[in-house]
């Protein structure tokens, strides 16, 4: 299975969201990593198909997916970012009308909804009505209903909004198990979502295509920029305003630094290994969120 | 696409404001019958008097009802010469009497307008036949002749029980339906907007068609339902109120359709009056469909049904009578057939009119009955054109 992004381009009266993105997709997971206001989630609405491209289009296995309409919709699994439910209609009930919009058989839907509900841990809530439900509640029935259909496309939007750290260690390695022959598409602004699951990881900022690479690649390609230091007041004071500083960490009179530099910064310091969230700052120039 | 659509009807049904308006519309139709029926009891017809003329109308009743109306006539100018009393306030059972002996009066004018229509139609199509520039004119009044022929002569009847039983679509009923439609169906492609479910839908396999599909014929039954239900809850409370007499009379026996050229019983006309009153307001809903289609928040489909069904019929009765006459050919036509005019069903049936459609007279019922289903369709196809088109944007 082969999804290609083809020069997509996205244009609002007053902003261009994203500007002529290219990449390649195959089974396996990927993660599309960028800050607020990157483009993430114009993209996955575009390949949705909830939004039509000011230019460009989406293939699968070479068809255009705004041709092939219900087929392609038909493999698809889809967590948006910001979404609503029936308040008054239970777990169980939203999930088999979301069964029935599937086009899930009749006899099967039962069944299938219940192993979901299982999945993400809310088959004893099932009978309760959404409106009662907590926020991280229903971003586990989100993904729920996302996985109905068992996808071949799975495109998950900031998944992980609102779940407890267990429950997020338990969602990644769902999506880790399902991975094998689907395509699973995770947007995301935190990078522990990806960092040991994904294939690849491709960059955007800004609307556009900032880079496209396996995580050791870009770990490879961050060496020699990580520095771990210990400096005074002064020294910290004259030094955070020129240099991305990853982590802080108090010790007495003296503060160790985590520092995301080409060039060894001016203090006492040694090169450390790197992570995948130093390489969030370097290129997104913005502290990385948990 | 079945499973769908319970779900989309359970949808509908589940609405509070549904119930609450449900509640509020039959709480009012009990006040409103009761009342009416209190009227109807007090309202007594003499009844020995009455029952001298009920029935056929014969020379002998036309007779006794014009000495009847001289009689009451000389007492009603001899009270107000003596005691000053306007007439009005006068006596009650004159006042009674005067309303059977004018019933008689209608009843034979009607005779005598219909039978001097008549002989005024046949020569009219005597002088058209064969004439190729008026075959519109030679059509229509061979139409009309053809219609009167076959009605029946008029009698005396109470109209107590069709009064009730007719009346309430014309008077009431055609709101109510439109308010338990707008209250149903404003809300059902904006829920999906403002509750942000649209991206689950839409994303989905049958989000762009089945859906849709569903969504609509959902909203069929819903409306079928409530237009069943009011006609049967009216016609068994009339029947338990009123009884059943005189239901298989013809329609010209009531005043409201004394000069109505259809050959159609009381009955009968009450299940036409439901069946047309149920295509206008389904008409209707379908609108509000299109507009709930487009629309983010459920005021604005609300607040224009609303408008689109309530202001005509404000415009209309507020509209002096003398402007009636600038009305051009396009208003008077449209006066007939907005959806609210054509769910009262009266103005359709009351009188002999037609559409010219290249040429041939269109009865007002089967025109107004094929422009709701045109509009209906117009609405169907910009609902599957709108909601397959919207994108997700915020």
């Amino acid at each position: 299975m082969r999804l290609i992004i083809e020069n997509i381009t996205m244009k609002y009266k007053d902003k261009v969201a994203v500007e002529d993105f290219n990449t390649e997709l195959n089974e396996g997971v990927y993660g599309f990593l960028g800050p607020n206001g990157a483009g993430k989630t114009t993209l996955m609405r575009v390949l949705a198909d909830l939004l039509r491209p000011t230019r460009g289009r989406v293939l699968l296995d070479d068809r255009d997916i705004s041709t092939m309409g219900d087929k392609y919709r038909n493999i698809l699994g889809y967590l948006p970012q910001s979404f609503g439910f029936y308040k008054s209609f239970t777990a169980h009930k939203f999930l088999m009308y979301i069964a029935a919009l599937k086009g899930l058989d009749k006899s099967i839907s039962p069944d299938k909804v219940e192993e979901v509900l299982d999945i993400v841990n809310l088959k004893e809530h099932s009978k309760r009505k959404i409106g009662k439900f907590s926020g991280g509640m229903k971003q586990r029935l989100g993904i729920a209903q996302a996985l109905l259909n068992d996808p071949k496309i799975l495109i998950l939007d900031e998944p992980t909004a609102g779940l407890d750290p267990k429950e997020r260690i338990r969602f990644r390695n769902l999506i880790s198990e399902i991975s094998k022959d689907r395509i699973v598409i995770l947007s995301t602004h935190i990078v522990s979502d990806i960092e040991y699951i994904a294939k690849e990881v491709i960059l955007i900022k800004d609307g556009k295509l900032l880079g496209v690479d396996s995580p050791e690649n870009i770990l490879e390609n961050m060496k020699g920029k990580v520095w771990k230091g210990i400096a005074s007041e002064e020294e910290f004071n004259s030094m955070k305003d020129d240099y991305k500083i990853s982590n802080i960490v108090r010790k007495g009179k003296e503060i160790e630094l985590r520092i995301i530099s080409k060039d060894k910064p001016p203090i006492e310091s040694i090169e450390e290994e790197s992570r995948l969230e130093d390489m969030y700052l370097y290129y997104f120039d913005q502290e990385v969120e948990e | 696409m079945i499973r769908l659509m319970k779900f989309e009807l359970y949808k509908i049904f589940s609405k509070k404001a549904l119930i609450i308006g449900l509640v509020a519309v039959i709480l009012l139709y009990g006040f409103l019958s009761l009342k009416q029926y209190k009227s109807f009891n007090d309202y007594s017809y003499n009844r020995n008097e009455f029952k001298k003329i009920e029935g056929e109308l014969t020379k002998e009743k036309i007779k006794l009802a014009e000495e009847g109306m001289k009689e009451i006539q000389k007492r009603a100018i001899e009270h107000t010469e003596s005691d000053g009393y306007t007439w009005y306030e006068y006596n009650q059972e004159d006042l009674d009497m005067e309303g059977i002996y004018e019933q008689v009066a209608r009843t034979e004018g009607f005779q005598q307008r219909k039978e001097s229509r008549i002989k005024e139609l046949k020569e009219s199509i005597g002088k058209l036949e064969g004439k190729s520039n008026n075959k519109y004119e030679y059509r229509k009044a061979k139409l009309e002749y053809n219609m009167l022929q076959k009605l029946p002569k008029p009698g005396i009847y109470s109209n107590g029980l069709w009064d009730n039983l007719l009346g309430y679509i014309e008077g009431i009923g055609f709101i109510f339906s439109a308010i338990l439609v707008l209250l149903g169906l404003s809300n059902v492609f904006t829920e999906e907007y403002s509750t942000k479910v649209d991206r689950l839908i839409l994303s989905s396999k049958n989000g762009k068609n089945a859906i849709i599909t569903s969504k609509i014929f959902a909203s069929i039954i819903y409306t079928l339902i409530i237009s069943a239900t009011i006609a049967i809850i009216h016609l068994l409370v009339n029947f338990a109120l009123y009884g059943t007499e005189g239901l298989h009379l013809n329609i010209q026996n009531y005043w409201s359709y004394i000069d109505s050229p259809y050959n159609i019983s009381i009955i009968e006309f009450y299940g036409t009056q439901i069946l047309v009153n149920f295509i206008a307001v389904l008409s209707f809903g379908l609108l509000i469909l299109a507009i709930s289609s487009i629309s983010k928040s459920v005021i604005i489909p609300f607040f224009m049904g609303v408008m689109l069904y309530l202001l005509p019929v404000f415009i209309d009765f507020e509209t002096p009578d003398e402007m009636v006459y600038w009305y051009t050919p396009i208003m008077k036509i449209f006066k007939s057939f907005y959806y609210s005019g054509i769910a009262q069903v009266r103005n359709l049936f009351d009188q002999f009119k037609t559409l010219n459609i290249f040429g041939y007279p269109i009865l007002y019922p089967y025109a107004a009955v094929a422009i709701m289903i045109i509009l209906g369709i117009l609405s169907i196809v910009f609902i599957y054109f709108s909601f397959r088109r919207h994108q997700v944007k915020s």
